[in-house]
């Protein structure tokens, strides 16, 4: 499909790319123009929580670098969700590797632990995030990580000590029981491969010793503040070792990486939220009850039409945050989800597409 | 308003009552919609694409007559379906909460003359939100018929029913033009200029949409190419046809009210629902009625709720009938033919200046009724304070 001779290119410029897609699925599902789809070849049980889901990509995976995520678009009750997930396979393997655990009240986590089945066909969307190994590796590193937040760390670990086998690493992997070690065999594996990786776990259920602090960080690796730092977990482990960080004046050293969905902050004021508007690069401030009236107050102009809800002339895509619908009242967190801005407000910050 | 419009005045308190009763039942559908709905538009999104191939490749074989019926037959079928319960719902919206980019309100093109865009805006804002207002709603008349008295009479208009007809005929090429308001032109409120530049869109759409049918289709057919030009040509006067009849339908029965400009000043959300209630008018029949007028046999629901998906107006319009009933508003409802037959008399007598004038255009508004009304738990002097 990607050297395609121009008269097939601009007869294919007029057909609907769904339309193209709907006929290649049934030859072959995984054959499409150009979204990513992708095939679940196995699913295996890291935890009682955590399952790896192997999948293999279509040909239009374009790959990522150690440490990213990629999206997810899996239908639940006849609409799409979206969510990002942390790569664990290396750069150059044929096949994607995901860890994803349950969330308690998670839709998606748990619609996949439950429904998704070896054979399915999902989608995958964009690639991102900013977690990954500089260009030249520091000469000593230092990993940490929480529950589920192993995911990015083991593959920035894995792909670290490609790039240089003896390079000085330490990981210090926090969870609550030695049950909930995810890929626990894998990094043991390169521990050995690997004399320079200082492999730590910490269990919660091991008492007082199991829980960060910066005197127990100090006993497991005494030079943390030299070295380069990764840092992926709950909030909770990620405050307390930004706390630490920032106190020794060495946050420039710790890279992070963030889980989930923005949620609402109770403390702060609606009309302080800033809001994006993606496309026209504008970043103003949440003063009005609608998205509509506080993107006009600050002297944008998006497209509006009866500003009653009704004619959806104003619907845009919300790429992220925690808006209501200010008629039903409705709360929407979900990302790249369409809104008509002129009746609904913002909750937290918020990136509009226009 | 008609003369004597058949609904009840109803008091200001009624009104924000009634509104309420809508926006509660608006509410309760929107978070039931799940795996149904998407799996319904699915659906119907399939049936339009194998009914196209099947009418298509059945009119390659069009010398014989039996496959040139069955071929024009299911290609009509096609673009009526497509333009209709598919298109015309999808646009508005009704299924962008599937997060579906294939299916979204804002960019989705669908097989017809008028652009995407231009429907958006004529349509789904312009009439939707002005709906029967006179001098708003370009869908009263759509600037070349009379229906209503209150439309100011001219001598062009004793064309009405030729004027109709040849809207049925073309009704696809002529709702592509509509919002270049050709009308204005002899009034010279546009300039040809403006007209040209508008153009430029519209005639892309024609470009390819007749290329589509009377181009490229009959060249791949090789010699077989007459019958798929004819028969091309057929679908589309049948998709022409029926959609001009069931939108006809759709508020220009007897008595669907128009309203007068002032109506618009400080609406609320209740004199809404009430004006897009008595502007339109539904159609009784079955589920094939239903599916092949997208779901339009429920004007009235879909005025009140047109972003909620079409499948859902048939279950919401026993409530919506119900609420109706208890406000004493009138719910315009029958046969097509008896329907299309009121539709057709008005093409006829106000082809014809009878009229009406409208004196005092504010008094008609549902505001100033209820004003006048007397609720009864308030105060008389609470009631006056509102007529100003």
């Amino acid at each position: 499909m990607s050297a395609l001779n121009p008269v097939i290119g601009r007869f294919l410029g007029s057909v609907k790319e769904d339309w193209v897609d709907f006929m290649l699925a049934h030859i072959d599902p995984m054959l499409t123009v150009k979204r990513v789809l992708a095939r679940v070849v196995a699913i295996h049980d890291e935890t009682s929580d955590i399952k790896r889901f192997v999948l293999k990509p279509n040909k239009h995976w374009q790959g990522f670098q150690a440490g990213q995520y990629v999206s997810v678009k899996v239908m639940i009750d006849g609409s799409f969700n979206e969510r990002c997930y942390s790569l664990v396979n290396s750069p150059t393997d044929q096949v994607l590797e995901l860890g994803i655990k349950r969330q308690p009240k998670g839709k998606v986590s748990n619609w996949m632990h439950d429904n998704l089945s070896v054979g399915d066909v999902i989608e995958l969307g964009d690639v991102g995030g900013e977690f990954v190994l500089p260009a030249v590796l520091p000469s000593k590193m230092l990993l940490i990580a929480g529950g589920s937040g192993v995911t990015p760390i083991y593959s920035i670990l894995a792909e670290a000590l490609k790039r240089q086998a003896n390079l000085d690493v330490a990981v210090v992997y926090y969870v609550n029981t030695d049950k909930d070690l995810a890929f626990a065999d894998d990094m043991v594996q390169l521990a050995v491969k690997h004399p320079s990786l200082k492999l730590h776990y910490v269990l919660a259920s091991s008492g007082e010793a199991g829980r960060f602090s910066q005197q127990q960080l100090a006993n497991v690796c005494a030079d943390y503040a030299e070295r380069d730092t990764y840092l992926c977990g709950p909030q909770g482990l990620m405050g307390a070792v930004a706390k630490v960080w920032a106190e020794q004046g060495i946050s420039n050293k710790l890279t992070q990486e963030v889980f989930g969905l923005p949620a609402v902050d109770p403390n702060k004021p609606v009309s302080e939220m800033p809001i994006t508007l993606r496309r026209s690069q504008q970043l103003l401030l949440n003063t009005k009850p609608t998205l509509l009236e506080s993107a006009e107050a600050a002297g944008a102009r998006p497209v509006y039409g009866c500003r009653i809800g009704m004619c959806k002339t104003c619907s845009c895509t919300k790429v992220s945050g925690v808006v209501r619908d200010v008629i039903t009242g409705a709360i929407d967190d979900q990302p790249n989800t369409q809104i008509r801005i002129c009746v609904t407000e913002a909750l937290s910050p918020v990136t509009l597409d226009i | 308003m008609s003369t004597t419009s058949k609904s009840r005045d109803l008091s200001l308190e009624e009104i924000n009552a009634f509104g309420a009763e809508l926006d509660a039942l608006r509410k309760e559908t929107m978070a039931s919609l799940g795996k149904k709905e998407a799996d319904y538009i699915y659906g119907v999104r399939n049936f339009v694409r194998y009914t196209e191939i099947a009418g298509r490749t059945s009119l390659m074989l069009g010398w014989l007559p039996p496959f040139w019926l069955a071929g024009t037959a299911l290609l009509g079928v096609s673009k009526i379906v497509e333009n209709m319960e598919l298109g015309h719902n999808v646009m508005h919206g009704q299924y962008d909460w599937m997060n579906d980019a294939s299916l979204r309100g804002s960019t989705y093109e669908w097989d017809t003359v008028c652009t995407a865009d231009n429907w958006r805006h004529t349509h789904n804002f312009m009439h939707h939100t002005y709906t029967n207002v006179r001098g708003m709603d370009h869908d009263i008349g759509y600037g070349v018929l009379r229906l209503f008295p209150e439309q100011k009479w001219e001598p062009r208009f004793l064309a009405n029913p030729v004027a109709a007809a040849i809207l049925a005929v073309t009704f696809e090429w002529t709702l592509a033009l509509q919002s270049l308001e050709l009308e204005k032109l002899i009034s010279k409120e546009k300039t040809f200029a403006q007209v040209r530049q508008e153009f430029v869109p519209i005639f892309a759409k024609m470009r390819k949409q007749f290329t589509k049918d009377y181009v490229f289709f009959p060249l791949i057919a090789g010699p077989m190419f007459l019958p798929v030009i004819t028969g091309n040509f057929a679908a589309n006067l049948i998709r022409n046809f029926w959609t001009f009849s069931i939108i006809f339908c759709g508020h220009f029965t007897e008595d669907a009210e128009t309203f007068p400009i002032e109506v618009l000043e400080n609406e609320s959300r209740g004199q809404w629902y009430l004006r897009q209630l008595r502007g339109s008018s539904n159609l009784t029949g079955g589920k094939l009625l239903h599916y092949m007028s997208g779901n339009l046999s429920h004007q009235i629901e879909h005025h009140m709720f047109p972003d909620v998906p079409g499948m859902r107006y048939a279950e919401m319009s026993v409530k919506v009938r119900e609420i109706c009933e208890r406000y004493g508003q009138h719910y315009n409802t029958g046969a097509f033919t008896k329907q299309f037959s009121t539709v057709v008399k008005r093409i006829f007598k106000y082809a014809l200046p009878f009229s009406r004038k409208v004196e005092d255009p504010r008094a008609e508004t549902i505001v100033a009724k209820a004003a006048k009304v007397m609720p009864m738990t308030t105060t008389s002097r609470q009631v006056t304070s509102i007529a100003a």
